[in-house]
């Protein structure tokens, strides 16, 4: 390189900061070495990258927060609001499983899934034994309180166990044992009594909304109050 | 332009004794490991944070969004020097502030004797360089902050704060190509900015191998 003709300054700075492509250019190098210019501007950077390196660290102009703040874990509400929130979320579970259960005993049952439609069967499963009771002129429940399939005509209502021929006595038993399958008003009489375990669905179904909603407005409350 | 506290300020925060044990001890989630990392090397931090944003709030809220991701991290911290890692976060917290605020100095080299003059080490060999060190020291911050953002930011990192050329140009997304030339053109822009000052480099220069 002619000793003249100075390389850029860029160039310069890159040989200061030993950079390996400027400290490999021979040309370089060699014009550095007889330059005084050149040589002084390296020496100056070089200097000055010295005491670059060497600034001190600087005090914070404030305090500074050196840990994310720790979450507060939540305050558990006393008193008798402490309580109800306690319990409102077992209120809402249960709640919601009493909901489920009276939703699905309903529509099992047939009953159109209302306290309304309960009413209905029990009135119709009264006046059946009712007409039953007015038919006989005597009434005639068995020992085990059951009606005779046969017992809804006008014939003596044959009591089990005094069984007028054998061929009666086994039809008769075979009436108990199986029951047929075509409902007469007076043999739905014994379902209309489970039937009212039935109508206890909406009951439960109706609790299981009330309980549900408590729970899920004291829960919402308690939220407004303890953030 | 508000000049750091100097009044007090520490040399570079020195490696902390038995950094590995306390670095586990915070990987595993002791706060107070943590606490003690971060105090040792707080200084560092906010130092990096003020020289590449140039406002003290800026750079305490810098250091403090710094520390919370590091703390969120270390979990994921792979070793090395401990000070290097906390330094880069520091830079990316400073980095994201200056890309969010895109702020350009106005303000121009500050008198010194404006500022709290640093007393001399009186246990140092020399109290004299000593003092010329500190002056030169308030002149070298005051230089930066007056180079283009994109120099003063290449410099603090490559210069002062030892971060290679890949390093950087991770960090500031530019090719190495460009961080080269803004490290060269940011040096001579200080040599210039520094010309009238240069009797202050003659500890430096005494002290140079």
């Amino acid at each position: 390189m002619d000793p003249m003709t100075h390389p850029a300054d860029e160039r310069l700075a890159a040989l200061a900061g030993d950079e390996l492509e400027a400290r490999t250019d021979a040309g370089l190098g060699a014009h550095v070495d007889e330059c005084m210019r050149c040589s002084t501007l390296v020496t100056e950077l070089r200097t000055l990258q010295t005491a670059l390196s060497k600034l001190p660290d600087l005090v914070p102009s404030r305090p500074l927060r050196l840990l994310p703040p720790v979450p507060e874990p939540e305050r558990a509400p006393t008193g008798v609001f402490g309580t109800l929130r306690r319990l409102a979320g077992p209120a809402l579970a249960i709640g919601a499983l009493l909901m489920v259960v009276g939703a699905f005993g309903s529509v099992g049952s047939g009953l159109p899934g209302g306290a309304a439609g309960a009413a209905p069967a029990l009135v119709e499963s009264a006046s059946d034994a009712a007409r039953a009771a007015v038919g006989s002129h005597q009434p005639s429940p068995t020992a085990t309180g059951q009606f005779s399939r046969d017992s809804a005509s006008p014939a003596v209502p044959v009591a089990r166990g005094v069984s007028p021929s054998p061929r009666a006595s086994t039809d008769e038993q075979k009436s108990v044992a199986t029951p047929s399958p075509t409902a007469t008003p007076l043999n739905r009489a014994p379902t209309d009594l489970s039937g009212q375990g039935a109508n206890l669905y909406p009951l439960i179904l109706l609790l299981g909304t009330a309980l549900a909603v408590s729970g899920a407005l004291v829960l919402i409350v308690g939220r407004i109050r303890v953030p | 332009m508000p000049e750091p506290d100097r009044a007090q300020s520490p040399a570079r925060a020195s490696q902390l004794a038995d950094e590995e044990a306390i670095v586990a001890r915070a990987m595993d989630g002791d706060r107070g490991a943590f606490t003690q990392l971060v105090e040792h090397y707080q200084s560092a931090c906010y130092g990096l944070a003020w020289r590449l944003l140039g406002d003290p709030d800026m750079a305490a809220d810098a250091a403090q969004d710094a520390f919370i991701h590091a703390y969120d991290a270390i979990r994921g911290y792979r070793g090395g020097l401990f000070r290097s890692w906390l330094l880069r976060i520091t830079a990316n917290a400073s980095y994201d502030i200056l890309r969010r605020m895109q702020r350009r100095p106005t303000t121009v080299l500050p008198d010194p004797a404006d500022g709290v003059p640093e007393l001399p080490d009186l246990a140092a060999p020399n109290p004299i360089a000593e003092a010329e060190r500190g002056e030169l020291y308030r002149y070298l911050d005051a230089a930066l902050q007056l180079l283009t953002e994109d120099q003063r930011v290449a410099v603090t990192l490559c210069d002062v704060y030892g971060m290679d050329y890949d390093e950087v140009s991770l960090m500031t997304s530019a090719p190495i190509g460009t961080v080269k030339s803004r490290i060269h053109r940011g040096r001579l822009r200080l040599r210039e900015l520094l010309e009238p000052h240069r009797e202050l480099f003659g500890a430096e220069r005494r002290q140079a191998p």
